[in-house]
């Protein structure tokens, strides 16, 4: 039983996404701890 | 031109890139800790470390070179499953959210997991644990040592002793400079270094190969890689999710934290680590199912992504890669530098050879355990002795029999101290049975199961209830 190109290719995207959302997100976290006085 | 070939920068480039890097990582983490004064600031960075650092510094400490490097070999070897074995790691990260909330509750004055197991369990328990928990420490410390010596050589050719020592040398003198502080604030561009490199490789093998050609190339010569069927790559994923599940119930590296930061965002930065750490073996791993339609020949299955990367992008996928495990290195060797020094100073300095030690004591002793971990560390992996990286297979019967004993100790005021010595104790014990009778994918699964069994057992035999409010002052007297 083997992997189907669909579902490969479904399971390296959404891994993809969340991965390229991540930095994104870290920066958001960051400014709003820095705004609020909150990073340290 | 050859790709193995490819995958190996030039010493001059490499040495330009450990020196750039390196210059960065020690301004950093001197210029945040400039403003560090007394115990916790150095320690636990004044316990006031907000969200985003937080969740930063558990991912990047979580992702090491093994992540990196290892997830696409073991995609090689395992297929499909490895790389998803590999990404469960991320439910240790998930799991220990709820313990790092009662933690912070429970001890808000705390230093080190060895002060919980102490008040909790008394010090029978709390030796046993150190014994289990200075090993690993020392033992992925000196891996984490040798990988960078090993990754340094294999990508640029400098002699192996000269980039351990670099590496080595460069994250002992921030982590001196600014304890927790130096090292959370340089985890959090290391983290968004490794992110922005794996996407950059994933990418590129997405648009240059292709799902449709990827699939077809790898059905057709290497078939098992995408078998879904595969009984040896399945026992790997459990042992690989309770392998993680006790490295960091038990790890100071994660305790540490727990008590650096801020109310409230313990249980929010490490359920959100884990939520983007789990993507990251995937994304990092799929790559080495590029190789059979890039045609790749790989002589050594650990240097799969970087010769995917120099494949794809020539020179300049040499030096991303190169960039990406530096930082991954880096992350991790500074937060094992930290947190082993916490417990050596605080559980065996203070616990055994000085115990009416003073802050301003301990304070200025800090640096100086920092320093002397260092050389220690530097010698055991002078000698690059391959068998000890092996080792720390052997470790995952140990950090697997703390996970019952911690989390009922966090959760449950009945579960007695005996129970849970003699949990670790045979669970290590039967763990490494089942690793030489069986093999290491099982050791950390049946020492789990065997110390569960034992603490269960335990609490509901002599039961022995525990005073919570004892764990609130752990500054008490270690004699």
């Amino acid at each position: 039983m083997t992997i189907s190109v669909s579902a490969l290719s479904l399971l390296v995207s959404v891994a993809t996404l969340i991965t390229a959302a991540a930095p994104v997100l870290l920066v958001v976290f960051w400014l709003t701890d820095w705004i609020r006085g909150r990073l340290w | 031109m050859n790709s193995v070939q490819n995958a190996s920068l030039n010493a001059d480039t490499g040495w330009l890139i450990l020196a750039a890097f390196s210059v960065i990582w020690i301004a950093l983490g001197g210029y945040l800790g400039r403003r560090t004064t007394g115990l916790e600031g150095y320690m636990l960075a004044g316990r006031k470390v907000g969200l985003a650092l937080g969740t930063a510094t558990a991912m990047a400490t979580w992702v090491t070179s093994n992540t990196t490097m290892a997830a696409p070999q073991l995609a090689l070897q395992m297929g499909v499953w490895g790389m998803l074995g590999y990404s469960l790691g991320a439910v240790g990260l998930m799991l220990f959210a709820p313990l790092a909330r009662r933690i912070h509750a429970l001890m808000p004055s705390g230093f080190t997991s060895g002060d919980f197991i102490r008040l909790r369990y008394g010090k029978t328990t709390w030796r046993v644990f150190l014994g289990i928990s200075l090993f690993y420490g020392l033992g992925w410390l000196v891996s984490m040592g040798m990988a960078g010596g090993v990754l340094v050589h294999a990508l640029t050719g400098i002699d192996y002793r000269i980039g351990m020592t670099v590496i080595l040398a460069v994250c002992v003198l921030y982590t001196v400079l600014g304890g927790l502080r130096a090292v959370i604030g340089t985890d959090f561009l290391q983290t968004l270094i490794i992110l922005v490199g794996i996407l950059a490789l994933a990418w590129l093998a997405i648009i240059n190969v292709g799902f449709e050609h990827m699939h077809a190339a790898a059905l057709e010569q290497r078939p098992e890689l995408l078998n879904l069927l595969f009984p040896a790559a399945i026992m790997f994923l459990f042992n690989n999710l309770l392998f993680g599940v006790g490295e960091i119930f038990h790890s100071n590296v994660w305790w540490s934290r727990a008590f650096a930061f801020r109310e409230g965002v313990g249980f929010r930065a490490y359920l959100i680590a884990g939520v983007l750490w789990m993507p990251i073996p995937v994304v990092a791993g799929f790559i080495a199912l590029t190789v059979p339609a890039l045609d790749l020949n790989i002589p050594a299955a650990d240097m799969v992504g970087p010769m995917v990367a120099a494949k794809l992008l020539g020179t300049s996928g040499a030096i991303l890669v190169f960039i990406v495990v530096f930082a991954a290195l880096a992350s991790s060797l500074d937060s094992l530098l930290a947190a082993t020094s916490d417990l050596i100073l605080t559980d065996i300095y203070k616990g055994h050879i000085r115990p009416h030690a003073d802050e301003t004591e301990l304070a200025s002793v800090a640096r100086w355990v920092v320093l002397s971990l260092g050389v220690v560390a530097w010698l055991l992996c002078l000698p690059r002795i391959t068998t000890l990286a092996e080792l720390l297979y052997f470790t995952g019967a140990f950090v697997a029999s703390t996970i019952w004993p911690i989390a009922a100790g966090l959760f449950w005021k009945n579960t007695n101290p005996a129970g849970a010595t003699v949990a670790m104790v045979a669970g290590t014990a039967i763990g490494l049975i089942g690793y030489f009778l069986i093999g290491f994918y099982v050791a950390a699964l049946i020492s789990a199961a065997a110390s569960m069994a034992i603490v269960l057992f335990s609490t509901w035999w002599r039961p022995r209830e525990f005073d919570w409010r004892i764990l609130a002052n752990s500054q008490q007297v270690y004699t």
